[in-house]
């Protein structure tokens, strides 16, 4: 009995092996005139589906471009890099930097990763070209080659304040400094930099926040955390959290039977689509803060709506549902960096990409997600140590309307009215 | 007032769902005196299947019980074979590992097969809560509570009454002793941690309507299940249910009055506390912790 | 290795973990192993393999520090993440906050881990086995929660990023080259430390009571100082080593630094390389760092976690099958093909 065991435990061992060894053969080869670069997402590890889904994003925006004959004759292909953390980040760009030789980097989803990566690229002397983490720090390190496309944190909490300002307190028919303002954010470094920019414009504007405190995100029970919003009966509850922990707040939140006026989340959590899987119907009318997902058409320059459409049409073939908003905004990143900074560029060294990402002034519209582009470049007059933030990244806050997503606010991105202020009661939704 | 009462009785109803999940571990612990770091993807494991038979054939996560709990009791065997009978005998740190290893095995082959999407079951009862004066409750809580509860009064009197219930205390308390009763002990063990699978497929059929199932969604509850275990004692059911509501209500209480930042602090500080006052546990054997494995 | 075998009691679900005490110096085969590292060094340029090489030379010296409580004295510990965070933040914090150099941070954070070292051996001294792991587990992560939660100090989950510019007197680099020269040091001087220990009396007193405590203090060997010396020396070790992480990657945060995996890391390199032996941790961290980088490094272009699912079946069937290490099964190879009796030649060195 014991030998066979063994010998199945080793056929086991062999069969996996094997599969690997067969996994590897068949990686795409790249070939040598195509243009490499490194994607470093989080494809393991707690951060997985976001990463993998960013990915998909970005392979159509790769197999576009190399269907509209790539970028100066040359084939764009992707070396990919698995960082569930950021040591792992750090080996696999260290790696891919060394064996493969790339003169751009890009990814990587979440802030303790973006900002150990763009250092590494930094030493190098290669362009890290950051998708979507929103860490305030990446851009303020005087690093030259950092360059991040996607807002930072806390203009996703400045937006939700703003958004209250200015369409919710009269619906609510208060003044802002009337609203009851609840703030409820996870712990880790996305939620705490957002909630340090509702904070800090909630002042700004003369908000007060009744309740703000941060949760940990691994929390099974959300019973004391919406017991005590349901003690301090807010008007408005602001909440950052990640997926898991979104739904259980709202199951929680529906059991314990917690009304609230206006519910406002903040990316992540609230911005996946299949949210609406979870909580069915129940998500309707709930805003979100969040990079903008399908804008108005009117916003964006013909050309570029045009790759809009065509983007949702893949990714929605592929992956069978709407895309989120990391996987809009990994696109976005990516569109604007094959179709105007890399064709701009004298040759594809660093030195000349980085030459040409500063050249770039493209306005507003000129992404799909209603961003335009243009670089900062340590001539911020309230920030003279930041360079490489685009300070026409476009954040918005969208509504959950009839199980999907709906651009609102501001104005000239919204493709559809605000409804539902204040929700209705549970039984109704 | 009906805030603590909310929170309380909240505390307790989740308590006894985490019992469940515990009980098989500590009949584990318990017998096989081995940590087993799979424990959360046994549990991972039954939400999948839970939730792969509610949305393939329409049953509901309770009726699927009947299908996972065997399920889980075959897996059971089929890892006891392959991985724990041959780690028993050795230093519990081959165990440890050996388990951590298929912890990581049964993780990753979750994402390879099933993505990292979240996967949930529709409510029971169009998902209004179940009201008592003014505490809601979700009725799959209460379900799953007093199905808890239920089973932890059927395992007492398995435990108390029957051969193998009596066998099992007796290998608890001194292993060689029991052999020398005649007890067969490797046998005792494959059934104890096939039995203990099972109890997790129970865990999970009742956890599929309250969570979200994910490949990492073990992890969450792991330390947890431990930290009942090593609260309530080794190898007692009473224990393991008391240990979990015991949690349920301290996680309830601190996460109102104290920072819900905090989290899982709590009930590591207790754990710890417990250890230094109490290792024994609420109801475990005097002694075991200080000797860990019979000697 | 020639060492001599040691009876064991007749259990068969309890058997000591390995090694006696040695005699002699390094055994040949140690010193081919170590000549074969420094062979590595100096002829190694390509910045991907020295950066694995790096790696796996500081996970040899931080497994070498965690084989002094937990091979030496039995003290298995999943907590070490704390101790490795104590180093890493202490001199960070340091750094940052009041412009010590790491040189110096390290000694402040090696004693600081020391104090934490004592005081959770104190603690947790009257536990055993799968209670003792539990708790260092407990700790592990009361501490990473607390340091996450510790905004003012720690930076919390946006974590501290230590400038490269700041130069060699803060012990960051331009080249790689110094960074390997350091924590190959690092490595060869806890080898040499372990190796001592286990000719040196106090080593004696250490396997004394980690394989009968009673029998120890029958003969005047307090257990309970024994265990905490070995875990606040184990500590302090352990926090050298996260200094010399800190400096190298130049960015921390709590969720990755004080994780459960890096506790976790420590006592699988040595469980793998064979628990309670100078060479084990260092063939343990020699093949399963670069297995590991090597595997995710090829891997990840493919399914997502396949890597993964591979790497632990290894560890699944190297514990199952090698349950002394790879060195134990290293000693039993050269105990079999040496020419003794089949009565004398025995499982374990």
């Amino acid at each position: 009995m014991g030998n066979r065991l063994n010998v199945f435990i080793g056929a086991l061992l062999c069969s996996f092996l094997l599969i690997g060894g067969v996994a590897l053969q068949l990686r795409p080869a790249a070939a040598a005139e195509d243009l490499k670069l490194g994607v470093l997402l989080p494809f393991t590890g707690p951060w997985a589906k976001n990463g993998n889904e960013s990915y998909v994003a970005m392979e159509i925006a790769r197999d576009m471009i190399n269907e509209a004959g790539g970028i100066a004759g040359r084939k764009v292909s992707f070396v990919r890099g698995d960082a569930p953390d950021p040591s792992a980040g750090k080996s696999e760009a260290e790696r891919i930097i060394s064996q493969e030789h790339v003169s751009l980097i890009t990814g990587t989803y979440a802030s303790p990763l973006g900002i150990a990566i763009s250092a590494e690229a930094e030493r190098r002397g290669v362009i890290h070209w950051e998708t979507i983490a929103s860490a305030d720090i990446i851009t303020k390190r005087g690093y030259k080659h950092v360059f991040q496309v996607g807002p930072a944190a806390s203009r996703y909490g400045i937006a939700a304040i703003d958004f209250t300002n200015e369409e919710l307190a009269k619906r609510l028919n208060k003044k802002l400094a009337d609203l009851r303002i609840a703030l409820l954010w996870e712990n880790r470094a996305f939620g705490t930099a957002v909630g340090g920019g509702v904070r800090a414009r909630a002042e700004q504007l003369g908000g007060q926040l009744i309740y703000d405190e941060g949760y940990d995100q691994f929390m099974t029970d959300m019973t004391p955390l919406v017991q005590k919003l349901k003690d301090v009966k807010p008007d408005v509850l602001l909440v950052i959290s990640f997926i898991n922990d979104t739904v259980l707040l709202h199951r929680k939140a529906k059991e314990l039977n917690f009304e609230v006026p206006v519910v406002i989340g903040v990316s992540a959590g609230h911005s996946v689509p299949d949210l609406k899987d979870s909580l069915g119907t129940a998500v309707n009318g709930i805003f979100v803060s969040d990079l903008p997902a399908l804008v108005n058409p009117k916003a964006l320059r013909p050309e570029v709506e045009a790759a809009a459409v065509e983007f949702n049409k893949r990714y929605e073939s592929i992956q069978h549902r709407v895309p989120a908003g990391h996987a809009v905004a990994s696109f976005a990143a990516l569109w604007p960096l094959f179709k105007e900074v890399l064709p701009k560029a004298k040759s594809f060294e660093p030195e000349d990409i980085r030459a040409a990402a500063l050249s770039m002034d493209l306005p507003e519209g000129s992404l799909i997600n209603g961003s335009g582009l243009k670089f900062s470049n340590f001539d911020l007059p309230h920030d003279p140590k930041d360079a490489g933030q685009n300070i026409r990244s476009a954040i918005g806050v969208w509504q959950w309307q009839q199980l999907g997503a709906r651009q609102v606010w501001p104005a000239k991105l919204a493709t559809n009215p605000i409804v539902m202020v204040p929700l209705p009661p549970w039984s109704q939704r | 007032m009906d805030t603590i009462a909310q929170l309380l009785v909240s505390g307790l109803m989740l308590g006894g769902i985490y019992a469940i999940m515990a009980i098989g571990l500590t009949l584990i612990f318990g017998v096989l005196k081995v940590v087993n770091f799979a424990h959360g993807e046994f549990l991972m494991l039954a939400m999948y299947l839970a939730w792969a038979l509610t949305s393939l054939a329409g049953v509901n996560a309770y009726t699927a019980l009947i299908i996972v709990v065997p399920a889980l009791f075959a897996f059971g065997i089929l890892i006891h074979l392959l991985v724990i009978r041959r780690a028993v005998d050795k230093p519990h740190l081959i165990v440890a590992f050996a388990t951590m290893g298929l912890s990581i095995v049964m993780q990753n082959l979750a994402l390879v097969l099933m993505t990292a999407d979240l996967r949930d079951v529709p409510p029971l009862f169009g998902g209004t809560p179940v009201r008592i004066g003014s505490i809601y409750l979700r009725a799959e809580l209460v379900l799953g509570f007093f199905i808890s509860v239920a089973v932890t009064l059927a395992l007492m009197i398995f435990m108390k009454r029957s051969y193998i219930g009596k066998a099992i205390r007796a290998t608890v308390q001194d292993r060689d002793a029991a052999m020398l009763m005649g007890i067969n002990v490797p046998r005792l063990f494959l059934l104890t941690f096939a039995g203990g699978s099972a109890l997790v497929g129970l865990a999970g059929c009742i956890m599929v309507p309250l969570y979200s199932t994910f490949p990492t969604v073990g992890l969450n509850f792991v330390l947890i299940a431990y930290v009942i275990v090593v609260l309530g004692g080794m190898g007692s059911m009473e224990g393991a249910f008391l240990g979990g509501i015991c949690i349920g209500i301290v996680q309830s209480l601190s996460g109102y009055y104290i920072a819900p930042a905090y989290g899982q602090m709590f009930y590591f500080l207790l754990f710890l506390l417990v250890m230094l006052l109490r290792p024994n546990g609420l109801f475990g054997q005097r002694g075991a912790a200080m000797v860990g494995i019979n000697e | 290795m020639s060492v001599a075998p040691v009876s064991a009691p007749a259990r068969s679900w309890m058997l000591p973990l390995s090694i006696a005490p040695r005699r002699g110096a390094l055994s040949i085969f140690e010193i081919v192993i170590l000549a074969a590292c420094i062979g590595c060094v100096l002829l190694v340029s390509n910045r991907y393999a020295v950066d694995i090489m790096i790696r796996t030379f500081l996970w040899v010296g931080l497994a070498l520090a965690w084989n002094i409580a937990g091979g030496y004295a039995g003290l298995i510990s999943f907590g070490h993440a704390v101790f490795f965070g104590i180093g890493a933040y202490a001199s960070t914090i340091l750094l940052l906050s009041y412009d010590v150099s790491p040189w110096l941070g390290m000694g402040a954070g090696a004693l600081l881990a020391a104090c934490a070292g004592t005081v959770l051996a104190a603690v947790c001294a009257r536990l055993r086995g799968p209670f003792f792991i539990l708790s260092t587990l407990a700790a592990g992560e009361v501490t990473r929660i607390a340091a996450l939660n510790w905004r003012s100090l720690t930076g919390g989950s946006e974590g501290l990023e230590i400038s490269p510019a700041a130069g060699a007197a803060n012990m960051v680099f331009e080249s790689q080259a110094p960074n390997l020269a350091l924590v190959l040091a690092y490595m060869l001087a806890l080898f040499l430390l372990s190796v001592w220990i286990e000719q040196a009396r106090y080593g004696y007193c250490l396997f004394a009571t980690r394989d009968d405590e009673d029998g120890a203090s029958a003969i005047g060997i307090d257990p309970r100082r024994m265990r905490i010396s070995a875990m606040a020396i184990s500590a302090g070790l352990t926090a050298i080593g996260g200094t010399l992480y800190a400096q190298y990657f130049l960015y921390l945060d709590p969720t990755h630094i004080i994780s459960p995996d890096i506790s976790f890391q420590f006592a699988l390199i040595c469980a793998l390389g064979g628990l309670g032996t100078a060479s084990g941790p260092v063939l343990g961290a020699l093949v399963i760092v670069p297995l590991s980088e090597l595997l995710r490094g090829a891997l990840s272009g493919a399914a997502s976690g396949l890597h993964l699912v591979i790497y632990g079946t290894i560890v699944i069937a190297v514990v199952l099958y090698f349950p002394s290490g790879i060195s134990g099964a290293l000693a039993r190879l050269w105990t079999g093909l040496s020419r003794r009796p089949a009565w004398q030649r025995s499982e374990r060195l």
